[in-house]
């Protein structure tokens, strides 16, 4: 299977993925990203997952690791503020991964599932808007199939808490 | 059964994933409570768009993709080089750095002799594959740190 092959089955894939463990803005940067990697490292690919499965992995370590490096970013811009005795614009989020949130406007689910852990999220991105079954997100996360289970049972109770919260922030 | 408890496991409920006795009450609470209803009605509409909601990529982004694979010089650049040294075993390794040892060897072999056939000393012109001088037993020669030289 040559590379445009993969791009024509697989690009709508990762895109989507991209633009769910982020957003629309990055997704495209990511994308080349991964692909570029899958180009990269193909010749490694054994056989020993479904090519998805091994797809899904590299898409995800390459959002994760993303994810991690604007989390870092974030800190130590918020920290050289700080530092040179300027006010903030806006007070700092509690939790980094707020960030996001800004990038998808009008859509409360989106927003929502930016809120979570990063593992609760990936878990219900890949069950929800993949609709891959316990089993494959395990295998793609590499975690057991009880740790999904449970990262899935959260990230919902978290998902209607959050929601919930800002309807009625809404209402008000 | 309380409202709080309602609430977190609304999207379980809306899934299909508590066993039959939870799920029951759940619908019994939906029923009786009007609060919970309609914050249930809320979630069944927002996690509804879960299903529909689907991002297409641009036409460009694959031109923009497969143009940045192709101005790459080779696949990988350098951490490719360096994985594929990683991936050999350490008797491949060895090997190999055996091979280019001996190389470079051979150069500064030729490099001494030629500095020899300038100063004067006789002149060997090449050296055949297993190491022996053309018409002279290697015996009649010494190797030093600087060149071969004749005995005589």
């Amino acid at each position: 299977m040559n590379l445009n092959e993969i791009y024509n089955d697989y690009g709508g894939m990762v895109y989507n993925l991209c633009c769910r463990m982020t957003n629309r803005e990055m997704a495209e940067d990511l994308t080349q990203d991964i692909f570029i990697k899958i180009h990269e490292s193909i010749a490694d690919f054994r056989n020993e997952s479904s090519l998805s499965t091994w797809i899904y992995k590299i898409a995800l370590n390459h959002c994760l690791n993303h994810i991690r490096r604007e989390k870092l970013k974030k800190i130590f811009s918020l920290d050289a503020v700080f530092h040179s005795g300027v006010e903030p614009v806006s007070p700092p989020s509690r939790e980094p991964d707020r960030i996001y949130e800004t990038g998808e406007t009008g859509n409360e689910l989106h927003s929502a599932i930016m809120q979570l852990p990063t593992g609760q999220r990936t878990a219900i991105i890949l069950q929800k808007f993949e609709n891959l079954s316990v089993k494959e997100i395990a295998r793609i996360m590499e975690v057991s199939i009880s740790s999904v289970e449970s990262r899935l049972y959260k990230a919902k109770t978290n998902l209607a808490r959050i929601l919930l919260h800002n309807n009625q922030g809404a209402m008000q | 059964m309380k409202h709080q408890y309602v609430r977190n496991v609304m999207i379980q409920y809306l899934d299909g994933e508590l066993n039959r006795s939870a799920s029951d009450r759940i619908k019994l609470h939906l029923n009786e409570c009007k609060q919970c209803n309609s914050e249930y009605r809320f979630l069944q509409q927002t996690w509804g768009q879960a299903k529909i909601q689907v991002f297409t990529p641009g036409p460009e982004l694959k031109m923009k993709i497969f143009t940045a694979i192709n101005q790459q010089p080779y696949p990988g650049g350098s951490s490719a080089f360096i994985d594929l040294l990683f991936r050999f075993s350490p008797v491949t390794l060895a090997v190999t750095l055996g091979l280019i040892t001996g190389l470079l060897q051979t150069n500064q072999l030729r490099t001494n002799l030629n500095q020899i056939s300038s100063s004067g000393i006789p002149v060997i012109e090449t050296i055949d594959e297993i190491g022996n001088f053309p018409g002279d037993s290697p015996e009649n020669f010494i190797l030093t740190s600087t060149g071969i030289g004749s005995l005589q």
